[in-house]
């Protein structure tokens, strides 16, 4: 309201082309210097103390890459160019592409980067919950160092993670997929066909060989807690465990337990029921071939 | 081949042969808008121009104890901050509207153009801030120094109705500002006799315009001191008003407007005019002042939210015997056109039905909300919602078909409405309803046993015209060149709709000159007739037939001309596509323009300035509201089907199909592009709009918190026109503008209730309150 | 500070701090046909082509623009572009106008690489321009007819 919000005056706008070049000079600029790629969230959310826009597109990070050691996403891939990827589309990691296109609308995607999505760290990350259930790693860089933080462990709160301000993620690295693997993903939007997620649920199942047990699962909500979550007691429940019916929707209940929605909470948590269930059988489905 | 939308066109027995009406055109500003060509209001920019900013309030309800610009004033940039005390006149009522006739309650607790000593909603203005940069206006705004003080403020309608509520006017005996009702019968009496009684309560939200272009203008005073603003206005009338507030003869302010991005009612009251004239008029500066999408969602009005209490009664036959209801609005903090909006619900607020015994009582009531006014429909959105949840209610009740129990009650020509009134116009409700009904078709099937799919219809009525006792009247002017093409000037302005383009169609068809040579100059408030306003759905009906008389005076002076010149009867003459000719002999013609070059060397220079008055009424004086109140009204239905997630409560449009009577389809291209329009806000209404308040604060502020239908929320769409060539507009047209808006809500509400077997009887829909009923349903 | 940037094959020279929007930029030197609805990319009355690519020209730094193409829809000599305005004048597909030439570059943009959308997939794509007037109903009558006449250009690869 009266002005307060449109107080963005950045003075200095740069354009390193070298990784690090880039962490030198955020290392330097602090809270006062943001990372931009497509400006989707920097450029909507115009914050006071931003000084300095570091543009981070000139440093070749733009890429799909999938082989057997799993996939890795340049940290400035568009969500377009995600949404878009036959190479992704053609496995269980197709639940990232489902997720980059539930992102904003065609137009935000051709800009928002999918690293962009994760430093945001809304609560309501359209890509979190898949990224979760697909074991993202998070690999950053910073000023003389580097380190590769697990995605449930990369948030730290309501738009909050653990990036330092000297830190640029350079990529997003995605385990390679188990035989025996099955995806599901879906989201519910709040209002009409374009918007925010009440909630999403994304998940991953691994099978044993006759494919009547769960080897390994992951389980990811979105926006029915402070930060995108894994389900991990659900998970805990269904590993070893045969399949059923009463087994899925128990486990169901339990990550609709664990979660801390803050409004509509119960409707969100029937929601995760839900979704969870719906997502576990899908999963499943798959993984059986 | 173009690409046909999908629909019909259903023409009155007597087909009429005309040379362009009727005709599918292309709109004559259409390409230059789709080529980026169009200068909008924030698109024009002049030397030494200024950047202006409004500062409001953050309190809902406070008084203003101090405020200090100091700062602002002296920040670098900054040329001036005016506040109350600068402004020569600080009242202003949205009255003189182009009509003549009295304002009444319009001017009680009128628009206070800057806060005094308080503060009264969340976005009223408080001062004005002029600088030679937007960045040194926006920084100028975080530099006045405001200190409130709470002051208890009330945020209920029915609360503010009690006695003990705090006043929002404090000089005011009441909150309620205005009461009107309509009484037949013996309501009492029939209820007693009534074989079946339904009684509910709906509920209805805050609706915002959302149009895509934001208020804007410039205003400057030119070489001889008359202040100019060129803006985006739905009413360049209100050039009085502004020449009120700065205390200067309405003769020396002039208003232009563009061509809008968009109104719908949000341009209809003043929005920047006041204070771009203000500041141009302080500063001796031209000065342009840009709403934010934010100051859109907290400073400019929204629709007003209905609480209504309805209760009707019937016979086991179908017959409705009685309608008793109770309708109460949220008028905000100041009136602006609440009071119109009051009447227009009243009187529409049983619908399109006889009703013989009728007691209806409605209210607008001030709160410390933000203030409502105008947004297409009127006011006669919100008790549709009602009247046609209530008609399903009594079908269900009397195990009667809905379209079946709607056929009994509907509305016939030559039937009398609420306030008495006998419609004379046709009423094709049966027809459009059937229309509807059957353009979707049977059911979906749907794979997933919890996806239901359901079907709902609804009719609606609207008035086109303003109401009679304001004494509208348009006026146009159209002069012929002596080459033969013609210049039509009407103050009307354009907001997208054709206005401009039915002007042209209708010149065209009554003097012959092709369209393409056919210029029409509008919206100047000194330089062109005044037109009226663009709202109302009054556009065909005034400066239509404004420019009808008009062409219709040129047309008769250029038959006698051509009869002598052709050698024929007048009555054997007919004039189109450039020339005049012999109906019987067409090979007998002349050019116009040796017509129109012929009757000028006679001295008569072939101009003509036409006024349209509408009907006329005495005022309504008393509550109760009898009598003709409306020239006339629009009748249509719409249909939808829909599937609701059984399992998330969530409700997805999948067919939808909307039949109106428009009397003539002028351009049928452009009442298409109406019609679709205005279903998709009331499909935005039903489902997925909405504005909050929390105790008068704002909660959604941007188009991401507040989702109106994108192209992927609408499905396709069905359109069916009637016409019925009975409208009082020219060539029997009847208004279209807002009409398509009003039954889309209580046919999405209806579908849901077929699938799943919930009426919701509030809007919009919430998936988590109809995923709750869902299962509370299946409980039972 | 100054900066160049290729509007429409032409250089463009206009002052831009590190925080200008392109948006900004562009209106502020004499490209007003490029609107702002809501300055935060939600309405999509800003797209503009960058490289190609429709994007909400309000998110972005008219900086990052540097060493780009940006094509508006003043873009002269453009086939896709022309075709695509033709169309919306003929199908009724532009009331108010203030979207219309935002949902040309757009459908310009997508019609690139999926040449033949269903209507379905039209809504889809063009999720992200807003519109209050039409309904959207011959904006997508307007773009599934131009997109059977574009088709041969976008063979030949014109942009």
């Amino acid at each position: 309201m009266n002005g307060e919000n449109t107080y963005f005056r950045p003075k200095l706008y740069s354009k390193p082309s070298s990784i690090v070049e880039t962490v030198k000079l955020l290392a330097e600029l602090g809270e006062r210097g943001k990372p931009v790629a497509g400006g989707t969230d920097v450029m909507v959310e115009k914050r006071r103390e931003v000084e300095a826009l570091v543009d981070i597109t000139g440093l070749n990070l733009s890429y799909i890459k999938m082989d057997n050691n799993g996939l890795h996403l340049g940290a400035t891939t568009t969500l377009y160019t995600i949404e878009k990827s036959e190479e992704i589309k053609q496995t269980p990691y197709r639940i990232l592409a489902q997720a980059a296109h539930k992102v904003g609308t065609p137009l935000i995607r051709n800009m928002g980067t999918i690293a962009g999505n994760i430093c945001n760290a809304s609560p309501s990350s359209d890509t979190s919950a898949a990224l979760l259930a697909l074991g993202a790693v998070v690999r950053m860089v910073g000023n003389g160092k580097k380190r590769e933080v697990p995605l449930d462990k990369f948030f730290a709160g309501p738009f909050r993670s653990v990036k330092e301000h000297d830190e640029l993620v350079i990529e997003i690295y995605i385990p390679p997929i188990a035989s025996r693997t099955g995806t599901s993903a879906s989201w519910l939007t709040k209002n009409g066909n374009v918007d925010e997620s009440m909630v999403g649920v994304a998940v991953l199942v691994v099978l044993n060989k006759e494919g009547e047990k769960i080897e390994d699962v992951r389980i990811g909500l979105l926006s029915v807690n402070p930060t995108p979550m894994r389900a991990v007691q659900a998970e805990t429940a269904l590993i070893g465990k045969k399949i059923s019916d009463t087994l899925l929707k128990e486990a169901a209940q339990a990550a609709a337990a664990e979660a801390k929605p803050r409004s509509k909470a119960d409707y969100r948590r029937s929601m995760t029921v839900h979704l969870v269930e719906t997502n576990l059988k899908e999963a499943i489905a798959e993984a059986r071939g | 081949m173009a690409v046909k939308t999908k629909e019909k066109i259903v023409k009155a027995k007597e087909t009429q042969q005309y040379h362009v009406i009727g005709k599918r055109l292309n709109g004559m500003d259409d390409m230059a808008k789709v080529s980026g060509q169009i200068v909008y209001a924030d698109d024009y920019s002049m030397e030494r121009m200024l950047h202006g900013r409004v500062f409001r309030s953050v309190k809902p309800s406070a008084k203003i104890k101090a405020i200090d610009i100091s700062a602002a004033r002296n920040h670098p940039g900054v040329v001036t901050v005016m506040t109350y005390k600068d402004v020569p006149f600080n009242r202003a009522a949205t009255s003189a509207v182009g009509q003549t006739a009295s304002l009444g309650k319009v001017s009680e607790f009128p628009r206070i153009v800057l806060a005094e000593d308080r503060v009264r909603f969340y976005g009223e203005p408080i001062a004005l801030i002029a600088a030679e940069t937007q960045e040194a206006a926006e920084e100028a705004l975080t530099l006045i120094k405001i200190e409130y003080e709470d002051l208890p403020g009330v945020f209920d309608i029915e609360e503010a109705m009690k006695e003990t509520a705090p006043r929002v006017h404090e000089d005011s005996s009441t909150n309620v500002h205005s009461h009107f009702g309509l009484h037949q019968g013996d309501v009492d009496e029939a209820f007693k006799h009534a074989d079946v009684i339904v009684e509910n309560v709906y509920q209805t939200q805050y609706q915002e315009h959302a149009h895509m272009e934001p208020e804007s203008g410039v205003a400057w005073i030119d070489g001889e001191g008359v202040i100019n603003l060129r803006v985006a206005t739905q009413v360049i009338e209100h050039y009085r008003e502004i020449a009120h507030i700065l205390g200067l003869p309405e003769s020396k302010v002039r208003v232009r407007g563009t061509l809008m991005g968009g109104g719908f009612g949000g341009k209809e009251d003043m929005t920047v005019e006041p204070y771009i004239a203000l500041l141009a008029w302080h500063t001796g500066r031209p000065v342009k002042l840009t709403y934010s999408r934010e100051e859109m969602m907290y400073g400019r009005h929204k629709r007003v939210p209905y609480k209504m209490y309805y209760k009707h009664g019937a016979t086991k036959d179908g017959k409705l015997v009685a309608v008793e209801a109770k309708l109460i609005g949220d008028a905000g903090a100041y009136i602006y056109l609440s009071h119109w909006i009051l009447l227009y619900t009243t009187v529409h607020a049983t619908g399109p039905y006889f009703v013989p015994n009728v007691k209806v009582d409605c209210y607008s009531v001030l709160t410390n909300n933000i203030f409502t006014s105008a947004f297409r429909s009127f006011g006669c959105m919100q008790p549709a919602l009602g009247y046609e949840a209530q008609m399903d209610a009594l079908a269900k009740a009397l195990r009667m078909d809905p379209s079946e129990l709607r056929l009994k009650n509907y509305l016939k020509t030559g039937s009398k409405t609420g306030t008495g009134q006998v419609i004379e116009s046709a009423v094709m409700l049966p027809q459009t309803q059937e229309a509807v009904i059957k353009a979707l078709g049977p059911k979906a099937n749907t794979t997933k046993l919890h996806i239901k799919v359901g079907q709902g219809f609804a009719s609606g009525w609207y008035p086109y015209g303003r109401m009679c006792y304001l004494h509208d009247t348009s006026s146009a002017w159209i002069g012929m060149e002596s080459d033969g093409s013609a210049v039509v000037r009407s103050g009307i302005p354009d907001l997208g709709a054709g206005q401009r383009e039915s002007l042209r169609q209708i010149t065209s068809e009554l003097t012959g000159v092709p369209l393409d040579k056919i210029h029409v100059i509008n919206a100047d408030s000194q330089l062109t007739p005044l037109g009226g306003t663009v709202t109302a759905s009054r556009g065909l009906l005034m400066s239509g037939n404004a420019a009808r008389l008009a062409a219709e005076a040129l047309r008769g002076q250029m038959i006698l001309q051509a009869a002598q010149m052709l050698k024929t009867t007048e009555s054997d003459v007919d004039l189109a596509n450039g020339e005049a000719f012999s109906k019987r002999d067409n090979s007998n013609k002349i050019p116009i323009s040796a017509l129109v070059k012929a009757i000028k060397g006679q001295g008569n220079p072939l101009e003509v300035l036409k006024c349209f008055h509408a009907p006329t009424a005495p005022p309504v004086t008393d509550v109760v509201i009898t009598g003709q109140i409306f020239t006339d009204f629009t009748f249509g239905s719409q249909a939808v089907e829909v599937e609701v997630d059984t399992l998330t409560g969530k409700v997805n449009v999948t067919k939808f199909a909307a039949a109106y009577d428009v009397g003539r389809a002028i351009n049928p291209k452009r009442v298409e592009g109406q019609i679709q329009g205005g279903m998709t806000q009331g499909l935005g209404f039903a489902i997925m709009e909405e504005f909050v308040e929390n105790k008068g604060i704002p909660e959604n502020l941007t188009l991401r918190t507040y989702k109106i239908p994108t192209s992927k929320d609408v499905p396709e769409i069905k359109v069916i026109i009637f016409e019925s060539g009975t409208g009082f507009g020219p060539f029997g047209a009847k208004g279209i503008g807002e009409p398509p808006v009003v039954a889309a809500t209580p046919a999405v509400m209806s579908a849901v209730e077929d699938a799943v077997g919930v009426r919701l009887r509030k809007s919009p829909v919430h998936s988590d309150d109809l995923f709750n009923k869902i299962k509370e349903q299946s409980g039972k | 500070m100054e900066i160049k940037l290729n509007i429409n094959d032409s250089m463009v020279t206009g002052k831009a701090e590190a925080g200008t929007t392109l948006l900004r930029f562009l209106r502020e030197n004499g490209h007003t046909e490029v609107k702002k609805g809501c300055g935060e990319g939600e309405c999509g009355a800003c797209t503009v082509l960058l490289d190609g690519i429709a994007v909400t020209s309000c998110l972005v730094p008219a900086m990052q623009a540097q060493g780009k193409e940006i094509t508006t829809i003043k873009k002269q000599g453009d086939p896709v572009i022309d075709a695509l305005k033709e169309s919306f004048v003929n199908h009724g597909a532009v009331q108010c106008g203030f979207c219309s030439p935002a949902m040309v570059l757009t459908a310009k943009w997508f019609l690139s690489e999926n040449p033949h959308p269903t209507r379905a997939e039209i809504r889809e794509y063009m999720a992200g321009n807003l519109c209050r007037c039409t309904g959207y109903a011959k904006i997508v009558d307007a773009i599934e007819y131009a997109s059977k006449t574009i088709e041969s250009f976008a063979k030949i690869g014109a942009r």
